[in-house]
């Protein structure tokens, strides 16, 4: 056992057992925890955003290089704040209708070239050409999960006879979708714990 | 058995630190097997030209390192042994002390010099954009690094534009990000994409995998503990996997108890109507 010198690692620590206490109940240390986990990040997230948003994207570009379009941006930036004004507050609708032309405008053709005809093409292949018997299998697979799923969600017909026993395929497929997201989801937060147990054992105690 | 619908969950909350606690002092040595996505990042950046250009996005912040920290410590010691030139940025604020630290840490370990090995580009908002801009030109979204030295003057930077002159683009996440990167730096660049995702978001990339979109990724941290297997460095990825694993059988040890137990207490249920024990009172 070498238990850690760094004031840092021990109040991580501390503040670690502190965050696992509400396991047992709430109590002032968790409350404690809580509240330096509120003040600390907004305060670190306001000192990111004026670097990197407000020195380095405007102050910079506006102010030492003289480029004049960024007054424009900024005027925009102002009229977001013109929310807490209420008699004022419709001119913030500019800069909200302006990100979100933008954004509408490079978003839809790309995500439906990626999400959807990208993973369209992929579905529509020769499932007896794909090198090996596990490959087809899993590309069949793959089809008869995508078409009955979509035929779950066809509502234009009552789910009797061949709709009704497509859906139930359907319905069986996104069961086993959704329990391997939890299965994922389940490793993931057993990994957060890990990590911390790892810190606690290791970075501080010494034991590993 | 019917018992299980009452246990105290404490008993539960201390059965998971057990088997996380005492795997951790002692442990087993379970082997990895290393999956296809994973195996096709490593044979990607192993047939890379030497001295690559690579671009790193470290997207998460502290409540994912668990995950992401093992899996950006391995791809760094990998691409540093192929003398790539790593950028390193981040599209989250909370992600530049966590980048810059373990940029630092592994470039030191590797004797990498900053700027001409590599380098540290920060923070920068409005990731869909910068992600578009950056397929035109690297330097329009950073004109400078972290620490306000112009882009070109760094050796590393001689001859890297756009993704056009980067090897490979990779994506270390614990939110929908690598979707994006895949869907603007792949899809209308052509740029060559990688991903380290945690464990929730990685059940959603297998097809993007499957459609080529993305060269491979790591999914929590058994993709961490997978790619330290190829590159032959036990890192926090091998070293969590016992726990991991034994945590998991008793997870579903006991999601089987319960079941039986749910099941018991609807079947005395059922009995006991039948025999006339049981009854709700009559109002």
């Amino acid at each position: 056992m070498h238990l850690s010198p760094e004031p840092g690692v021990w109040l991580a620590a501390i503040l670690t057992l502190a965050g696992f206490s509400f396991l047992w109940k709430d109590n002032p240390m968790f409350k404690v925890m809580e509240h330096m986990l509120v003040g600390v990040s907004a305060g670190y997230y306001l000192v990111q955003y004026a670097y990197s948003a407000i020195f380095k994207k405007l102050y910079v570009p506006l102010v030492k290089q003289g480029n004049l379009l960024f007054a424009g941006c900024a005027v925009l930036g102002l009229m977001a704040f013109a929310r807490l004004f209420p008699k004022r507050s419709w001119l913030s609708r500019y800069p909200v209708a302006f990100y979100v032309a933008a954004g509408a405008g490079y978003s839809v053709p790309s995500t439906i070239q990626a999400r959807v005809i990208k993973q369209m093409q992929v579905t529509m292949i020769n499932v007896f050409d794909q090198g090996s018997l596990g490959a087809g299998v899993s590309s069949f697979l793959l089809f008869v999960g995508v078409i009955t799923v979509l035929l779950y969600f066809f509502f234009s017909a009552e789910h009797r006879g061949p709709l009704g026993a497509a859906s139930k395929i359907g319905i069986v497929t996104l069961m086993i979708g959704f329990g391997a997201s939890f299965g994922y989801t389940v490793m993931s937060r057993i990994t957060l714990l890990i990590g911390r147990f790892q810190f606690l054992l290791g970075d501080w105690l010494g034991f590993l | 058995m019917a018992g299980m619908k009452g246990l105290d969950r404490t008993i539960i909350y201390w059965g998971v630190a057990f088997s996380i606690v005492i795997p951790l002092l002692w442990p087993i040595g379970f082997s990895t097997e290393v999956t296809s996505q994973v195996r096709d990042i490593h044979r990607f950046i192993e047939q890379m030209p030497e001295s690559s250009a690579v671009l790193m996005s470290f997207d998460y912040e502290p409540a994912t390192i668990a995950e992401l920290d093992p899996m950006a410590a391995a791809f760094l010691k990998h691409l540093f042994q192929r003398r790539a030139r790593v950028m390193g940025m981040t599209l989250l604020p909370g992600g530049v002390g966590l980048a810059e630290n373990l940029l630092r840490q592994e470039a030191a370990i590797a004797g990498m010099e900053y700027g001409r090995n590599w380098l540290f580009l920060g923070y920068i908002p409005d990731g869909t954009a910068a992600m578009l801009r950056m397929g035109e030109d690297v330097a329009m979204v950073f004109p400078t690094d972290q620490y306000g030295t112009a882009l070109d003057s760094f050796p590393m930077m001689r001859g890297v534009k756009s993704y056009r002159n980067m090897g490979l683009v990779i994506c270390l996440s614990s939110t929908a990000m690598p979707q994006l990167w895949a869907q603007y730096a792949h899809d209308r660049y052509g740029a060559a994409v990688a991903v380290g995702a945690t464990a929730v978001e990685a059940v959603r990339l297998y097809p993007y995998h499957d459609s080529g979109q993305l060269v491979g990724f790591l999914g929590g941290l058994k993709g961490a503990a997978e790619y330290e297997t190829l590159i032959q460095t036990p890192g926090d990825g091998i070293r969590g996997m016992d726990a991991q694993t034994i945590s998991h059988l008793f997870i579903v040890m006991m999601v089987v108890l319960g079941n039986i137990g749910y099941a018991a207490t609807k079947w005395r249920g059922r009995a006991g109507a039948s025999t006339g024990r049981n009854h709700a009172p009559v109002a």
